[in-house]
């Protein structure tokens, strides 16, 4: 494969400037200069051989880091479901109740930065979007700042319930994501040592907090391709992406597949931006009627534990011999 | 006498690899032919699609590629997915670990769907002939069906989940590991130790160079879930599976419950066990982590809050990584694989541990839920020395009394009454501070336990947390937990065949046991 012609959106979709976005995309990944990583590349850049891998990389949506710093399982869940800044797996989600019991899960990757461009090339288009998949009462003045630009943090996409178009923890978005490969690249050393393992990469080359579940995913599955001498980048369409729930052992009262309750809402199946688990109209229960594990569903926690979240990355044969750098520097 | 462990498939003399053998070992005395009206009674896809049509594959490559292939375009069996595994999988690469024996091995499955794959295949290598592990699911005889090839793919049919309860082939060949039939993954939670998975990949690097596992779509298109995929959407569905298909009979229409001594092992014994650890890796400890210590070592939290309501404990205690690295130099804390490779500290994720098998626990809640045993009874047997969750020589002790036969109508069961009679007969009759005597005390709470009980439990668990603070006190959890790996050890081959599942320390073993008031007594 030669050089990418340019980044598409996000799962592909129509995009109203692809050109504006491909140029944001390559902004970020030029920030990673060839002489300080060699073995990051831009693949509009440089080209991509047909030969090179493409690895899914995978996580789970809920976080990590509550896992193992909270003890009680109850008070975790209901953190996670309350708190959308400890929603920091690249993924976020919002629970819909009636009568306390919960009806609709909506899930998002969709990147910040998407929509900021989505805003300036097409703010009715934006919208549009916001009033089709959040609320139909979004305003375009709900979600423009006074400079004109684009209002990430606006009053509907900060809820803890209803539904909500995209990711606004301070971790999630595409930037950060391109910044962690790019860095992973470079290897690491300790007391002579080779550091491979997750968590102790992430401390030594300062990735970010080694308990969470995506970032030391990453940082480990890039650095140990670049171990190898290889080069590395994110595939096309960059993004994350969510993948279908883990739905076995779930017990519906009809007896229904419960895997038959996610909706794709935006994306596709390969590249899933956003989807919902609902249990459709025209069945006498909903969600908080499904048992895991002899447990009712009462929190979207017991969905995003289900829930994988991916990135794909693009492993390129190469000759590097890559000179590892000790912890810190 | 003859080898009736699962190493007895391997010391099989030649036999010609174009038929099917039966080794049920512990009834037969070496792999015999199976008749064709034999195999044709096997159901699962395994023999249905290949070996009663006289298809042999000699490879697990064969097996999975001649399934699919014979399956039908809309079959679930086209559902193939790959899974690695392996004791020394997050070694570095390097010229120490040049030669160490990982134990690395593949699990394949085909299918899919509520109740998990129809068919699971674990091999070291997809191209090699012996030496390959086939679990499948039989919708006639019910349970899987276990097959193993050894030599030049010499395949054999080790029997069917339900001869794991049967005496002559009880704990023999294919169930020695397999207990109670059913599926194993040791490391079933979150970590998942030595799994690949979200939180520890397997590189590539874990085969040498050259070696064409690197390559192979089984590595290459592994599941990007790995363990966390297989736990949820494999491994628990198939445990639960095969424990509804055990009591479905009862469930649906009653009747003798057929030895319910074995069915009470798993209730109060440790026919085995599972691995938990923490979130922490070893090699990136430091002292300022808070290790969180799954709450299941110290008491069978999923039994006793989960299935009977009681006191949740959190879901784990915290100990600091100062208190844990003086523990690994204090216990000379490493890994060996037997051959020669040594290297200091702790398994991947720290502090691996055992908890109750979720096989036994599915049990415990089918139990229950047919009728044959009282939450009241339950909650009392396992409130009986609850503070060692698995090992427990006096719940052991209560197995005695378990009634010779049950029989259930109507969802009920008068086992309960007479099992409890029985033990509260022995507890008059018998010295204070016997385990039946222990049972007594639960039992004259009376129908409403959960508050009495209760109050033991955050009792005890008011005490742990408080005992994990200290060095001294978080000692003497370390030392509890290596006796129970020993224990574990002496009493599962998965333990020794892979010698770096386990740390080793320079603990000596001296019959360890936590008291209620978090304290541990050595004898």
């Amino acid at each position: 494969m030669p050089k990418l012609e340019r980044f598409s959106a996000p799962a592909e979709l129509s995009d109203p400037r692809p050109d504006a976005w491909n140029e944001r995309v390559q902004g970020l990944f030029a920030q990673y200069l060839e002489a300080q990583f060699p073995q990051f590349y831009d693949p509009t850049e440089k080209n991509t051989p047909p030969s090179a891998t493409e690895p899914i990389l995978e996580w789970t949506a809920f976080p990590a880091l509550l896992n193992s710093t909270i003890p009680s399982r109850t008070e975790r869940l209901r953190r996670a479901d309350e708190v959308r800044s400890d929603q920091d797996e690249y993924c976020e989600w919002t629970v819909e109740r009636r009568a306390g019991k919960i009806i609709r899960v909506t899930f998002t990757t969709e990147l910040p930065e998407y929509w900021d461009h989505l805003f300036r090339a097409a703010p009715n288009r934006v919208v549009s979007l916001y009033q089709r998949l959040v609320d139909p009462r979004v305003k375009r003045a709900d979600l423009q700042r006074a400079d004109g630009g684009y209002k990430r943090m606006n009053r509907w996409n900060q809820s803890k319930s209803g539904r909500i178009a995209h990711l606004i923890q301070v971790n999630n978005n595409l930037g950060a994501a391109v910044d962690l490969v790019a860095k992973a690249t470079i290897l690491r050393v300790k007391n002579g040592q080779p550091v491979t393992n997750k968590q102790e990469l992430v401390r030594c080359a300062n990735l970010g907090n080694p308990l969470r579940n995506s970032d030391p995913q990453i940082a480990s599955a890039v650095n140990v391709a670049a171990r190898q001498g290889n080069e590395i980048t994110l595939a096309d369409p960059v993004g994350l992406y969510l993948g279908r729930p883990k739905t076995a052992g779930m017990v519906t009262p009809d007896g229904t597949d419960a895997a038959k309750f996610w909706k794709i809402e935006r994306g596709n199946a390969e590249h899933t931006l956003r989807a919902r688990f609902e249990v459709p109209s025209g069945r006498d229960y909903e969600v908080g009627d499904i048992a895991i594990a002899g447990q009712r569903v009462e929190f979207g926690g017991q969905i995003a534990e289900r829930v994988p979240v991916q990135i794909k990355a693009v492993i390129k044969k190469a000759n590097h011999q890559p000179q590892p750098k000790p912890c810190g520097a | 006498m003859p080898d009736e462990t699962c190493g007895a498939f391997d010391g099989v003399p030649p036999f010609d690899r174009n038929s099917l053998r039966r080794f049920l070992v512990g009834v037969d005395v070496a792999p015999r032919k199976m008749t064709a009206t034999e195999v044709e009674k096997l159901r699962d896809p395994f023999a249905s699609l290949l070996l009663s049509r006289g298809k042999i594959p000699r490879t697990g490559e064969e097996v999975i590629k001649e399934i699919k292939a014979a399956a039908s375009k809309s079959s679930p069996l086209r559902t193939q997915r790959s899974f690695v595994v392996g004791e020394g999988s997050q070694l570095p690469a390097s010229q120490q670990t040049a030669n160490v024996a990982r134990g690395m091995r593949f699990l394949v499955t085909l299918g899919a769907g509520q109740q998990g794959p129809d068919l699971f295949l674990s091999a070291g290598d997809p191209r090699q002939a012996g030496r390959v592990e086939v679990m499948a699911w039989d919708p006639r005889a019910g349970g899987f069906n276990y097959y193993r090839s050894t030599g030049n793919a010499m395949w054999m049919f080790g029997g069917n989940s339900r001869d794991a309860l049967r005496d002559p082939t009880r704990g023999k060949g294919a169930f020695e590991s397999h207990r109670s039939g059913a599926l194993l993954m040791k490391e079933l939670k979150t970590p998942w130790i030595n799994w690949h998975s979200p939180a520890a990949n397997v590189p590539e690097t874990v085969f040498r160079s050259g070696d064409a596992r690197r390559k192979h779509p089984w590595f290459t298109e592994k599941d990007p879930g790995g363990g966390l995929a297989f736990e949820f959407e494999a491994a628990r569905p198939a445990m639960s599976r095969w424990a509804r298909e055990r009591f479905r009979k009862l469930r649906e229409k009653g009747g003798p419950v057929t030895r319910p001594r074995m069915i009470l092992e798993q209730i109060v014994d440790t026919p085995t066990a599972n691995v938990v650890t923490t979130h922490i890796e070893s090699r990136a400890l430091v002292d300022g982590d808070q290790l969180d210590i799954p709450a299941t070592v110290f008491v069978d939290s999923e039994a006793l809050a989960g299935r009977l309501g009681l006191a949740a404990p959190p879901d784990f205690f915290n100990v600091s990584g100062k208190i844990y690295a003086k523990c690994l130099d204090k216990f000379d804390v490493r890994l060996e694989d037997g051959n020669g490779f040594r290297q200091k500290g702790d398994t991947h994720f720290c502090f691996l541990a055992l908890e109750r098998a979720f096989e036994d626990q599915v049990v415990l809640s089918e139990a229950i839920d047919i009728g044959l045993l009282s939450e009241r009874l339950a909650a009392c047997l396992l409130m009986v020395d609850p503070w060692n969750p698995i090992f427990s020589e006096r719940r052991r002790a209560l197995l005695t009394h378990v009634p010779a036969t049950a029989t259930i109508e109507d969802g009920k069961s008068s086992f309960s009454a007479q099992m409890a009679r029985a033990i509260l007969k022995a507890a008059k009759d018998g010295p204070a501070g016997t385990p039946e005597a222990e049972f007594a005390e639960r039992w004259q709470v009376g129908a409403n336990f959960k508050k009495p009980f209760n109050r033991l439990l955050n009792r005890y668990y008011r005490a742990i947390k408080t005992t994990a603070r200290t060095q001294a006190g978080f000692e003497s959890y370390f030392r509890l937990t290596e006796e129970r790996r020993q224990r574990f050890k002496d009493d599962n081959p998965i333990a020794q065949e892979f010698p770096l599942l386990l740390p080793r320390t320079n603990i000596p073993r001296a019959s360890r046991r936590m008291q209620a008031d978090g304290t541990v007594v050595e004898s």
